[in-house]
C-alpha cells in the first residue's frame, strides 16, 4: 500500500474545506443555469435547485465516509477496492474529468467574454492568458490554491447583493403556484442542475491535505450549503423577474439581470460583473488542473511540475476546438451529464464497495 | 535570464490578440434612437448623439441627428457610419422610439436586434410617438436639456408619477411571456415641448390602441401599487376635485379561473384632496360623499378600460398572467378563448386623511 502523506507544511487548515467547497461549486453554472432547469419544471424549478442541492449533501457525507475510511484519497481507495491496474484506470478516467472540467469552466467564460464584451477577441489568445494564470496557481502548490479560492469567495460573493436592483422589476406572484408540476419534471430539472454543483467531488483527491481531514467535515457540508442558499436565491430572483418564456430566450439570465443594475457612475454594469467573474471562474479551473496533476502523481508517480505541462497545452487545444455556441453548448451538455453519473452513481457504488469490503474483511473502521 | 526573455517574447507576440480600443471621446455616443416607416420593407432610422461644441471654455452639448434608411438594424448603423466621423456606441442609449405607423406594422425585426446587442441595456424606455419619430429628434425645444436627455428624463419623471412602470425590461417580459402585452408611453411633439399623450397599447409586436394620458393613473392603479399621481374627479354641479395618491394597492380576486373566469380588482386608495374649489371638506359626512362619488366614477372608468382592452383581446394589465399564478394545471390556450368576455368588476376603496393645511 502506497500512501503518500504530503508533507506537513503543505496541510492546510479544516475550516478551509468551506472555501474549496464553495469555490470549486460555483462557476460558469451560475451565469445561465436557470434556462436549463426552467425546460423541465418552469416556475417550480427554483425547487429542483434545492432537492439537488440537498443530494449534493448527502454525496459530500458519502465522500467523507470513504475517505475517513481508506486513509488516503480516490486513487488509493481505487486501489484498495480494484487493486492496482484496474485502479489506475478507473483514476486515469477520474483526471480526464477534471481536464474536461477545467475546460469547460474556461471555454464557457472565454464565450461570454467573447459574446458580451469583445466580439473580436480570440479564444485561443485569451485561453493562454488565463492557463498561463492558473499555471501561476497550481506551481504555487495546493497551499496557494487554498488561498486563491479562500480570496475568490470573498471577492465573489458580494456580487450576490446586486440581485436588489432586479427586486422592483419583479413579479413575485411568477414563481406561484407551487407543486404545479409532475415528479419527472422535477426529476428532469434536479438533472440539469447537477453541473452547476459539480466540483465537490474533488474533495476525494485534496482531503489527505487538509489538517485532521475528518475535523472538516462540517466545514464542508457547510460549504455544500453556502452554494445551495447562493443557487436557490438565484433561481427565485431569476423566475421572479423573467416571464417563463422570456427565459427561454435568455442564454445568460444571470448577466441579463445586471443589464438592470444602475449606479450614477456606470450604465453597464455587466462589464464589471463580467470581469469580477474570472475571480469565481480562476479557482474552478485551478483545482481542476491541480487534482488532475495531483491524480498524476499519485498513479505514474510524474512530478506536479511536469505534469501540468500537457495539461495546460490539452486545455489550450481544446480552446482551439470548441470554436461555436453549439460546441460548447454539447461540452457543457456532455461534461454535466457525465458528472451526473459519476456523483450519482459511481460515488454511491464505491461506497457500497467498500462497506462490503469492509464487512468481509470484518476490520470496520480499520485503516485496510 | 533565459527564462524571463522567453516570457518576454511570448507576452510581446500575444500583443496582437487585444481587442479593439473604446475611447469615450472617440466614439460617438447614441442617446435615442427612433425608427421610422419608410417604405414597405425599409425602415428609417435617425440616432441622436450629444456633441460637445464650443472648445474647453464655452463647452455645450449639442444635439446631432444621423438618420439613414436600410432593411435590417444592423445594416441601418452601416448606413449611419457612412455620415459619422467617429464610431457609434450604443451603450448609452436611453429611450427608443418607434413612429406610430411602424408600430402598427409590427416592430419584431426592430426588438429582435436591439435584445441580441449585448450593449444594449435594459433599463431603457421605449415609446411611440405620433409622427415621425425623425422630427421630434430634430426639433428645437424650450427645454434646457438637449433632446436625448429631455426625452429621459420627461419619460422618467411620469413614471413616477402618472404612467405605468415600463423599460425594455418590462417589454420583454410581455413581449416574450404569455398572458400580458405589452405597452409603452405615447408621445407626441404639442407646439415647443415633448407630451407624453397616453400610453400605446401592443398586441405581442403590433401597436392596436391607446389610452389617453387622463387614463393611464386609472390603468396605473389597476397595475401596480404606488405612491405618488393625482388625478381629477368630477362632482355633482360640475365641480372637479384632484385627489393625490399617497399609496395606493391593487389586489386581483379570481374565481372560478379553469371555468367561467371571473375577476374582480380591489384598489385601494389613500389619499389627500389637494385642489377642492367649494366642496366642504370639514364634516365627516361630507367626506365620506366625496370618497363615494370618487369610488363611483374610478370604477366605472377602470371598467371601461378592461372592456376596451378585452374588445381588442389585447392584456396589457397582465390579467392572464396573474391567473396563471392562482391555480394549477393552467392552459393559456383555453384562458385565451374566455378572456375577451369574462366579466371584470373593479372596486375601489378611497380613503381620504388629508386635506391640506387649511379647513
Amino acid at each position: 500500500m502506497t500512501l503518500i502523506q504530503p508533507h506537513e507544511k503543505s496541510l492546510v487548515s479544516p475550516y478551509f474545506a468551506f472555501y474549496l467547497i464553495v469555490s470549486m461549486q460555483i462557476g460558469v453554472g451560475i451565469l445561465g443555469f436557470q434556462r436549463y432547469i426552467a425546460k423541465s419544471s418552469g416556475h417550480d424549478a427554483w425547487m429542483t435547485v434545492m432537492i439537488a442541492g440537498v443530494a449534493i449533501h448527502a454525496l459530500v457525507w458519502m465522500c467523507y465516509s470513504l475517505l475517513n475510511n481508506s486513509g488516503g484519497d480516490l486513487v488509493s481507495i481505487h486501489e484498495q477496492l480494484f487493486g492496482k491496474w484496474v485502479g489506475a484506470v478507473f483514476s486515469t478516467l477520474f483526471f480526464l474529468y477534471a481536464v474536461f472540467l477545467a475546460l469547460t469552466a474556461l471555454r464557457t467564460y472565454i464565450e461570454v467574454i467573447q459574446v458580451w464584451m469583445f466580439p473580436h477577441i480570440n479564444a485561443w489568445g485569451i485561453g493562454f492568458l488565463l492557463i498561463f494564470v492558473a499555471y501561476y496557481f497550481v506551481s504555487g502548490g495546493f497551499r496557494i490554491v487554498t488561498a486563491l479560492s479562500f480570496f475568490c469567495v470573498l471577492i465573489g460573493t458580494p456580487i450576490i447583493f446586486l440581485k436588489y436592483f432586479a427586486l422592483k422589476n419583479s413579479h413575485f406572484y411568477n414563481l406561484l403556484p407551487l407543486f404545479d408540476h409532475s415528479l419527472m419534471d422535477y426529476y428532469a430539472g434536479t438533472k440539469a442542475m447537477t453541473l452547476n454543483f459539480l466540483g465537490f467531488e474533488m474533495l476525494l483527491m485534496y482531503y489527505p491535505f487538509i489538517k485532521n481531514p475528518a475535523s472538516s467535515h462540517k466545514w464542508s457540508q457547510w460549504g455544500a450549503f453556502f452554494t445551495l442558499c447562493i443557487y436557490t436565491l438565484t433561481a427565485l430572483e431569476s423566475f421572479a423577474y423573467y416571464s417563463q418564456g422570456q427565459l427561454k430566450h435568455t442564454i445568460w439570465a444571470t448577466v441579463t439581470i445586471w443589464k438592470i443594475v444602475e449606479f450614477p457612475f456606470i450604465e453597464r454594469f455587466e462589464y464589471i460583473g463580467i470581469s469580477m467573474w474570472l475571480f469565481v471562474i480562476l479557482p474552478n479551473i485551478v483545482i481542476s488542473i491541480w487534482v488532475a496533476t495531483r491524480i498524476f502523481k499519485r498513479v505514474y508517480t510524474i512530478k506536479q511540475k511536469y505534469s501540468i505541462f500537457p495539461i495546460m497545452l490539452l486545455l489550450w487545444i481544446g480552446c482551439f476546438i470548441f470554436k461555436d455556441r453549439q460546441f460548447i453548448d454539447a461540452l457543457n451538455t456532455y461534461v454535466s451529464r457525465i458528472g451526473y453519473y459519476l456523483i450519482f452513481f459511481y460515488i454511491p457504488l464505491l461506497f457500497i464497495i467498500q462497506r462490503i469490503v469492509l464487512k468481509v474483511k470484518g476490520t470496520k473502521h480499520a485503516k485496510i | 535570464m533565459r527564462k524571463y526573455k522567453v516570457w518576454f517574447i511570448t507576452l510581446l507576440l500575444l500583443t496582437a490578440c487585444t481587442p479593439q480600443k473604446q475611447v469615450l471621446e472617440d466614439i460617438e455616443l447614441v442617446g435615442t434612437v427612433g425608427y421610422d416607416y419608410a417604405s414597405k420593407d425599409l425602415v428609417e432610422a435617425s440616432a441622436a448623439c450629444p456633441i460637445v461644441t464650443g472648445g474647453s471654455q464655452q463647452a455645450t452639448l449639442e444635439n446631432v441627428v444621423f438618420s439613414a434608411k436600410a432593411h435590417t438594424s444592423k445594416s441601418i448603423r452601416q448606413e449611419l457610419q457612412a455620415q459619422s466621423p467617429r464610431p457609434f456606441g450604443s451603450g448609452r442609449i436611453g429611450v427608443i422610439l418607434f413612429e406610430d405607423k411602424l408600430a402598427q406594422k409590427g416592430i419584431t425585426k426592430i426588438i429582435d436586434s436591439l435584445q441580441r446587442d449585448p450593449s444594449v441595456g435594459r433599463n431603457i424606455f421605449l415609446a411611440v410617438t405620433e409622427g415621425k419619430t425623425k422630427d421630434m429628434l430634430t426639433k428645437k425645444y424650450v427645454v434646457n436639456d438637449i433632446v436625448p436627455v429631455y426625452l429621459k428624463k420627461l419619460i422618467e419623471q411620469n413614471i413616477n408619477l402618472t404612467i405605468p412602470r415600463t423599460n425594455f425590461h418590462h417589454f420583454n417580459y410581455s413581449y416574450y411571456g404569455n398572458g400580458s402585452d405589452p405597452f409603452m408611453p405615447l408621445l407626441a411633439v404639442s407646439g415647443k415641448y415633448i407630451k407624453i399623450t397616453g400610453l400605446a397599447l401592443f398586441d405581442h409586436s403590433k401597436y392596436v390602441d391607446h389610452i389617453s394620458f387622463d387614463d393611464s393613473i386609472i390603468f396605473k392603479f389597476m397595475y401596480q401599487d404606488f405612491r405618488q399621481g393625482s388625478h381629477e374627479f368630477k362632482m355633482k354641479n360640475n365641480r372637479y376635485l384632484t385627489l393625490e395618491n399617497l399609496n395606493s394597492k391593487v389586489k386581483y380576486e379570481y374565481k372560478d379561473i379553469l371555468g367561467s373566469p371571473r375577476l374582480t380588482m380591489h384598489i385601494k386608495i389613500t389619499g389627500k384632496v389637494n385642489d377642492a374649489a367649494g366642496l366642504s371638506l370639514y364634516k365627516p359626512q361630507d367626506i365620506t360623499k366625496i370618497e363615494k362619488t370618487i369610488k363611483k366614477e374610478l370604477d366605472q372608468d377602470a371598467e371601461r378600460l378592461v372592456k376596451q382592452f378585452q374588445e381588442k383581446q389585447i392584456d396589457p394589465l397582465g390579467i392572464g398572467d396573474r391567473a396563471r399564478s392562482k391555480v394549477r394545471n393552467f392552459t393559456f390556450k383555453e384562458w385565451d378563448q374566455k378572456y375577451p368576455t369574462m366579466p371584470v368588476t373593479v372596486s375601489s376603496e378611497i380613503n381620504i386623511t388629508q386635506s391640506g393645511i387649511v379647513e
